[in-house]
């Protein structure tokens, strides 16, 4: 089935430029990081479909709904053209442009991902569901523009199509979502076939659309094959979605890498591949914020940067760290690493929790202080409280849970 | 398939918005030439246009078009690859040139992807818009637009063309130039017209149907027209004689 382009091309950059300035402008915020990520680079442009989608979903509608409308509908009726091709034809238009739009910036921004991208490669899987994700909001906005042929249509179709995806996206249902919600990083693997089956359900859900649409404006017997699709399509769509929402594996999960990068001294901070060009000072971070308690007790020795919390020891630490929408940042890091150590286990409400002084003389001792103690309506500890309650909290073996009243005064005086 | 020429609508009943339009309605025209559906404005011509293009389909009674069913789906796609239809409003695409329009209604009517540039070429020289190719649609002026109009219903040659009120905004140069277009294009085709120009029917077609309400008033040539009623001052006999058939219509 060959599609034939009617659009003139000057036009069709009203598409193709707001659709790589939306890409362009969400990948370079979002998909790059420090480390690069290629992960962040097939996730963000996955994103901009929660944005795309709807407007591709608009301009269809718009567009079918002309075609729908009065005597050119008629004229589209009386010809031998099948319904259900014609549709295929308007829904196609949108697509292929918003494909040129999000190929032309995603292969520059591959290039640049590509020079300095620390981990992983290009997702071709998120690319294609991206791709399926725009042609189904097209054929939805085919399908109610042509079917309405009304100017309404187009922010109807909009509004409709970014309402489902709203409430998807965060639902039971999210497995059928474009993209999730939460930023992948170097620990994320996303779970090979799932995207290629969301792109399968996308495309049956649209040729779905769009047979029904042509059922509907068809007039005399709809042929054996009109029906064989409408039939098809609805029968994979329901299939394929069950399977999707019920599959009893995530679309994406965290795992730890085969190997660890191991630097610093004394304390060894162990990371993930993926932060090679900023381990140096990632350990140098860890070490001054660790260095005021190193000799208190036999530890810690390590800290390794894991995509989870798991069982530890004081010897051997494990906390959670990745880049932010801003990057890597010693700042968090430190504070990251200074709330591991001082955690007691105990839900001691905040206002009353010890272990915020006791950070936070941490981060001063490492020169990470910054705005803590006034963020946190605290006041610092003196050092030999700080090391008196560290000796408590590691020694014991049981949670402290300690509150503000156990230790000498740590709230500013009235 | 091979398709006769013609059409016959055989007690054909047909109700818009649950109001009856054509009620038993029969009209047939077995052979090649012109067809002038002449009638006031609600007479029902556009209704039968619109039946007759498959485009609205009867509550009762049988339709045959070039000698196949409607109802039978390869016969309905052989019938409308045979079909031109110009309807009454504007049947254009806006936001695309004139050539680009043209293309689209040729994909729509499947004339095969090699001869699109010629059939556009041709239907762009019968109707003189070959100058607006580049044009877009919506930088037409209204007899241009009808030109294009027409010009798509022309495409590829139909064996059965219906056309809606086709002289509307065309200027007289054009109208004699479209008139003979039409009785060129009717050497191998059956060609319908609806009007109320008396004159363009007299001027095109074989064979004259008056209608009003639903109903058949009148049913011969132009030749019988003009001999119905007494002339009047002013007017053609034609005229004379449309005028006095509605009158006697509307007397009864």
């Amino acid at each position: 089935m060959t599609v034939r382009l009617f659009t003139r091309w000057q036009r069709t950059l009203l598409v193709v430029a707001p659709v790589g300035a939306t890409a362009y402008l969400y990948t370079t915020t979002v998909g790059f990081g420090d480390p690069v990520l290629w992960v962040r680079w097939g996730y963000a442009i996955q994103y901009t479909v929660l944005v795309v989608g709807p407007l591709v979903a608009g301009l269809a509608a718009w567009k079918s709904a002309q075609v729908g409308r009065g005597d050119l509908e008629a004229v589209v009726t009386s010809t031998p053209r099948p319904a259900l091709r014609h549709l295929v034809q308007l829904a196609a238009e949108p697509t292929l442009w918003t494909w040129v739009g999000y190929a032309a910036t995603g292969a520059v921004l591959a290039a640049v991902v590509g020079l300095r991208a620390t981990w992983g490669g290009p997702d071709l899987e998120m690319m294609v569901s991206t791709f399926a994700a725009v042609a189904l909001g097209s054929c939805f906005g085919t399908a109610v523009g042509y079917g309405t042929g009304r100017v309404v249509a187009s922010p109807v179709a909009a509004l409709a199509s970014w309402t489902f995806v709203a409430l998807v996206v965060d639902s039971a249902f999210d497995d059928l979502a474009p993209s999730g919600i939460s930023l992948p990083d170097a620990f994320t693997v996303f779970h090979p076939g799932m995207d290629l089956g969301r792109a399968l359900w996308y495309l049956a859900a649209g040729m779905a659309l769009l047979s029904a649409a042509a059922l509907t404006k068809n007039m005399g017997q709809p042929s054996p094959g009109e029906r064989r699709t409408v039939w098809a399509s609805t029968a994979v769509t329901a299939l394929l979605g069950v399977v999707l929402v019920a599959a009893p594996v995530s679309r994406s999960i965290q795992v730890e890498p085969e190997r660890y990068l191991c630097v610093g001294d004394p304390v060894e901070v162990c990371l993930h591949p993926a932060w090679e060009r900023v381990a140096p000072a990632a350990a140098e971070t860890v070490n001054r914020v660790v260095a005021p308690v190193v000799g208190l007790l036999d530890g810690p020795h390590r800290l390794t940067q894991v995509p989870r919390r798991t069982d530890d020891s004081l010897d051997d630490l494990t906390f959670r760290y990745s880049t932010g929408r801003r990057g890597f940042s010693r700042k968090r890091l430190a504070a990251i690493v200074a709330r591991r150590l001082t955690v007691d286990g105990c839900e001691t409400p905040v206002e009353d929790d010890p272990t915020l002084a006791v950070t936070g003389w941490l981060l001063r001792a490492a020169g990470f202080e910054s705005d803590f103690f006034r963020e946190m309506e605290v006041s610092p500890v003196p050092e030999e409280v700080a090391e008196a309650y560290l000796l408590r909290l590691w020694g014991s073996g049981t949670p402290d849970c300690s509150v503000v009243g156990d230790l000498p005064p740590i709230r500013p005086a009235a | 398939m091979e398709a006769a020429p013609g059409f016959c609508l055989d007690g054909v009943s047909f109700r818009y918005r649950r109001v009856g339009v054509l009620e038993g309605f029969d009209l047939s025209y077995d052979e090649v030439g012109v067809v002038g559906l002449l009638g006031p404005n609600g007479a029902g011509k556009t209704t039968i246009l619109r039946l007759l293009a498959t485009v609205a389909w009867p509550v009762a009674g049988t339709m045959s078009l070039l000698g196949l069913d409607p109802n039978v789906v390869a016969d309905l796609r052989e019938i409308r690859r045979r079909l031109g239809y110009l309807p009454q409003g504007s049947s254009l695409l806006k936001g695309v040139t004139v050539s680009a329009y043209l293309q689209y209604v040729a994909w729509l009517k499947c004339v095969p992807r090699h001869r699109i540039p010629a059939a556009v070429a041709e239907v762009a020289e019968m109707m003189d818009i070959a100058g607006l190719m580049s044009r877009r649609t919506t930088q037409l002026s209204g007899g241009q637009r009808r030109r294009v109009e027409i010009a798509q219903a022309l495409l590829d040659r139909p064996r059965l063309l219906l056309l809606d009120e086709p002289t509307a905004g065309l200027d007289p140069d054009q109208r004699v130039e479209f008139r003979a277009v039409v009785r060129g294009l009717a050497a191998d085709a059956t060609v319908v017209v609806a009007t109320h120009l008396v004159e363009d029917v007299v001027a095109m077609c074989d064979r004259v149907v008056v209608v009003d309400g639903g109903r058949i008033l009148f049913d011969g040539s132009p030749a019988d027209l003009e001999t119905v009623g007494d002339a009047e001052p002013g007017m053609s006999r034609a005229e004379a004689g449309y005028r006095s058939v509605i009158r006697g219509s509307a007397a009864r």
